[in-house]
């Protein structure tokens, strides 16, 4: 189980999360919208996906081991929540 | 939507070839690809040595985890997006004309096409030591408007590419020769 807590650099992290996850679907979109999305771009995205599924097992797997609530008091933020 | 629909491609048109840059061309981005991946490695490497404790803490380990994961996240969609721009970047060329598709960043691109019948020169470059030992170069196209001018840049095999654009356009012209009205 993570403790995620609300401060600063934990919600930029996942604002600029989305901001890359929405670039990822334009490119994705840019492929099939002009019908290239064929044999090399799609073993491409298949592997970038991969390489990026993996990158963010990993950080759960490090940020798992890690207590936030002393980042959270580190903070000053005393709110946080489990999830 | 298809790559027919893109080039509104006529009934009567047949796609020939579809051209890009030869991917030795993409070498360098796959190499500077690399490199940023191993960046982390090696900046966490010397920091560490300058200050055994630093990942230690876990206020810096947790910066550091979500300072690397976004490097990699980022650096990964950098490199797709590069890949989108090299493989978008194509070269068309039907029985009836060529189409030159550029792409440019992720929101922008253009279209260009000039009729077969009206190229009216067809030129091959080969130039440098990995372009002779991977045989690409660019291929000159101008039409007779010299409006229209079209470099096919770092194509696979030029000479060859010419020498077969150029059947091309003599078969297309004696068609129109002979179907003056079409």
């Amino acid at each position: 189980m993570i403790a995620i807590p609300l401060t600063g650099f934990v919600i930029a992290y996942f604002i600029l999360l989305a901001i890359l996850l929405i670039f990822y679907a334009i490119i994705i979109y840019q492929l099939v919208a002009t019908g290239t999305f064929t044999s090399i771009s799609i073993v491409v995205t298949i592997i970038l996906s991969a390489a990026m599924v993996a990158v963010l097992v990993t950080t759960a797997g490090y940020a798992s081991a890690i207590n936030w609530n002393d980042v959270v008091t580190l903070f000053g933020d005393g709110t946080s929540s489990i999830f | 939507m298809h790559l027919n629909e893109l080039i509104h491609k006529h009934d009567f048109e047949e796609i020939l070839y579809i051209l890009r840059r030869h991917p030795v061309t993409f070498i360098p981005t796959i190499f500077l690809f690399s490199i940023l991946l191993l960046l982390p490695f090696g900046v966490g490497f010397i920091l560490e040595a300058a200050n055994p404790d630093i990942f230690t803490e876990n206020f810096s380990r947790a910066l550091t985890i979500l300072g690397t994961s976004f490097y990699f996240l980022a650096t990964l969609v950098f490199f797709y997006a590069r890949f989108v721009d090299y493989y978008l970047d194509m070269w068309i060329i039907t029985n009836h004309r060529v189409i030159d598709i550029k792409q440019t960043g992720l929101f922008a691109r253009t279209i260009s096409e000039v009729e077969l019948r009206k190229i009216q020169d067809v030129q091959s470059d080969v130039r440098g030591v990995f372009a002779t030992f991977f045989n690409y170069g660019m291929v000159e196209i101008q039409s007779a408007g010299a409006e229209v001018h079209f470099n096919f840049h770092d194509v696979p095999d030029p000479h060859r590419l010419r020498r077969e654009l150029i059947e091309l356009i003599r078969k297309d012209s004696a068609w129109h020769a002979a179907h003056p009205n079409e």
